[in-house]
């Protein structure tokens, strides 16, 4: 798995230095956190609601970008914009996307604290 | 310093709350807006970093709500936001956020705005304990001033302010008024009154008026002229106001039997004396320096005489009359005040046309210096409430069986006057104190006759016409330059039966070969009005139980007793 296009590489570097020792336990936290949030996403799509959506994909946005894992946040960002705008319209592709791609940095999250 | 970290993301807040205790900042967790307030109430964070989106209460309710309870503390909140437009940031700083801090974090930036609020913390701080310090000091000033105040009100009381022949108006800047307004009544009868305003406003201006309050009403009291009290409130002034402060004053000797008064103005504005009914208007100019500037040597207390007929008015006042301003920064001044003078207003009614006046042109504007007003009418004595002269207290009894030889050299006779410390002695004796204007015109009368008649050989028959007056001063000055030999010899004695009456007698012996006083006191019965002198005895007569010469008349004895069965007017 290439990092570099999942990550901002620098960033997450500089993350781990930051973080020390507890570094694996801020991906503990992200990923316990995280988890919920696709089904979470996926019910809210499926009651056309549109806040809760927006709710959602902000946090997850916020999360993913400090883990410096930018092209999730990126895909979460899409789905604010749309739950903001109340345009429900590609949603479904963009949580499928969103699935996909998570699981890509959890995998690669949890092979950097092995 | 304690940081407070909301928000939902425990992701977020993880690596948020371990950059923030990296840099030392002691941190609390909150997972929401409502608990970020609680957290607040519970634990007094210095800084708050805050999620704009939260469950439960969102980051800008929570912000107003925090912000409400800090009421004047400065609680920095910095919130927390992936949005990144324009509108959504500045959204955070209206609603009461202080800065924002866009996701993913940039530990670099963060660090500096987190110090940055510290520091702004700290001064707030130190700003709000300085200002609760002087709030304080203030306070305390203030409280001090009151108590001051009330002392300083003891001793610079206002006298007889209050006589029916005058009117006042003293409206100082500040809790002191630089503005000082004394009258006090003499006990020979008569009046003293003085205006004075010190350079300055406030405490300073008027700390001076204090040692000055007391010399005047001490020596008024004890029968000193008003020139001699004026040489000591400058000599006292001259000594403790430092240089550049000094009192400009406007000082009167009234005299309600001659009807007129003695003035020395020193740096005040003119005064005005009204006569005829309100029909004549004159200027009283200042010619002295102000009290405080020359030392003794050079200090004049030359005085001016204008006669006053009952019903005259002064009218004196401090400079912040004329240098009252308006609006547009215009002084009042002199010409207006004249106008009010000139409008043709009865004269009971012109001191409250010219306060009136100065107010309607001051309008609103603040002043800017301690203003003051005083008129000064002529009346017959009669018509103010009975003397009150101010004495001290005293602890001890008072002395009622006393005897006191003084006698007067050469030296002493030209240069001293001894009436003021004779009446100190007498004035002990309370009983003597409330006869004081009918005592001192006894001793002063006799002494004046021993001094003139009989150590100078003065003849009073030069005084019988009104040339012959002027002849007798020149002759009296000539007299006293060249005297080199003479005594004045005094003896007072009191004597007091259980403090119920009492007897006081006074002997005067002088150097010179007396008269006859048998042909005298027969050529003085029939009371001649035209007549100008006399040695004054049949006015000492009315006043004493018994008026004795003695020998050639080089010595005389009289004698006054208390309670007085019918008291000679």
């Amino acid at each position: 798995m290439d990092k570099t296009s999942h990550f901002d590489t620098e960033a997450l570097v500089m993350l781990e230095e930051i973080m020390e020792d507890e570094f694996p336990d801020l991906i503990q936290v992200f990923i316990s956190d995280s988890d919920p949030r696709l089904p979470a996403l996926q019910q809210a799509y499926d009651d056309q609601d549109s806040s809760s959506l927006r709710e959602l994909a902000h946090s997850f946005k916020g999360a993913s970008g400090n883990l410096s894992a930018l092209p999730l946040a990126d895909l979460c960002f899409k789905i604010e914009e749309k739950a903001r705008d109340t345009n429900l319209d590609g949603i479904q592709p963009l949580i499928t996307a969103i699935d996909a791609e998570y699981k890509v940095v959890k995998t690669i999250l949890l092979s950097l604290i092995k | 310093m304690k940081i407070l970290i909301a928000d939902d993301n425990a992701s977020d807040r993880f690596l948020l709350s371990k950059i923030i205790s990296k840099q030392g900042h002691e941190v609390i967790e909150a997972e929401n807006g409502k608990h970020a307030i609680d957290c607040y109430v519970k634990e007094a964070p210095d800084i708050i970093l805050m999620d704009v989106l939260m469950p439960e209460l969102n980051g800008k309710e929570a912000a107003k709500e925090i912000k409400r309870i800090a009421g004047e503390d400065l609680v920095p909140i910095i919130f927390l936001t992936s949005l990144v437009d324009a509108q959504s940031l500045a959204d955070c700083l209206e609603s009461g956020g202080d800065d924002f801090l866009t996701k993913p974090y940039n530990h670099i930036i963060l660090k500096a705005k987190v110090d940055a609020f510290v520091r702004m913390r700290k001064m707030h701080a130190t700003l709000q304990k300085q200002r609760d310090t002087i709030s304080a000091n203030n306070q305390h000033m203030l409280h001090e001033q009151r108590v001051a105040k009330a002392v300083f009100d003891n001793v610079a009381h206002s006298g007889c302010l209050d006589a029916a022949n005058i009117k006042y108006m003293l409206s100082p800047l500040a809790v002191f008024n630089g503005d000082v307004l004394l009258a006090a009544r003499k006990p020979s009868g008569g009046m003293h009154v003085f205006l004075g305003d010190f350079t300055g406003h406030g405490l300073p201006a008027a700390i001076g008026a204090m040692p000055m309050a007391e010399i005047f009403y001490g020596m008024t009291a004890k029968g000193f002229a008003l020139r001699d009290i004026l040489r000591e409130i400058n000599l006292k002034l001259k000594s403790i106001l430092p240089v550049g402060f000094f009192c400009c004053a406007a000082v009167v000797d009234l005299s309600f039997t001659k009807r007129s008064i003695s003035m020395w103005m020193g740096g005040v504005p003119d005064c005005y004396l009204l006569s005829q009914h309100g029909t004549q208007l004159k200027s009283l100019r200042s010619h002295h320096l102000p009290l405080g500037v020359l030392s003794s040597d050079q200090f004049d207390v030359e005085m001016t005489e204008h006669s006053m007929d009952f019903e005259d008015r002064l009218f004196m006042w401090s400079d912040g009359i004329v240098e009252a301003r308006d609006s547009t920064g215009n002084m009042f001044g002199e010409e207006r005040l004249q106008a009010v003078f000139k409008q043709n207003t009865h004269p009971d009614l012109l001191f409250e046309a010219v306060k009136t006046s100065v107010n309607a042109f001051v309008g609103e504007t603040e002043r800017d210096d301690d203003t003051t007003l005083i008129e000064l009418k002529m009346v017959d004595e009669s018509e103010l409430e009975q003397s009150e002269l101010v004495l001290e207290q005293r602890m001890t009894t008072d002395p009622s069986d006393w005897k006191i030889d003084y006698e007067l050299g050469v030296d002493s006779l030209k240069h001293f006057n001894p009436l003021p410390l004779l009446m100190h002695i007498v004035m002990e004796v309370p009983a003597l104190r409330a006869m004081g204007g009918q005592l001192f015109t006894v001793v002063a009368e006799l002494f004046s006759n021993a001094f003139e008649h009989g150590v100078l050989k003065l003849d009073s028959a030069l005084k019988s016409t009104p040339a012959g007056f002027v002849d007798f001063y020149t002759l009296r000055e000539k007299r006293l330059n060249e005297l080199n030999s003479g005594f004045i010899k005094i003896n007072m004695t009191h004597s007091s039966a259980e403090g119920r009456s009492g007897i006081f007698s006074i002997t005067i012996e002088d150097s010179g070969k007396g008269f006859d006083y048998a042909k005298k006191t027969s050529e003085n019965k029939p009371q001649d009005k035209n007549k100008f002198s006399g040695r004054g005895i049949p006015l000492i007569y009315s006043l004493c139980h018994s008026l004795e010469y003695i020998g050639c008349g080089n010595k005389v004895v009289a004698e006054i007793h208390w309670p007085q069965k019918n008291v000679a007017k």
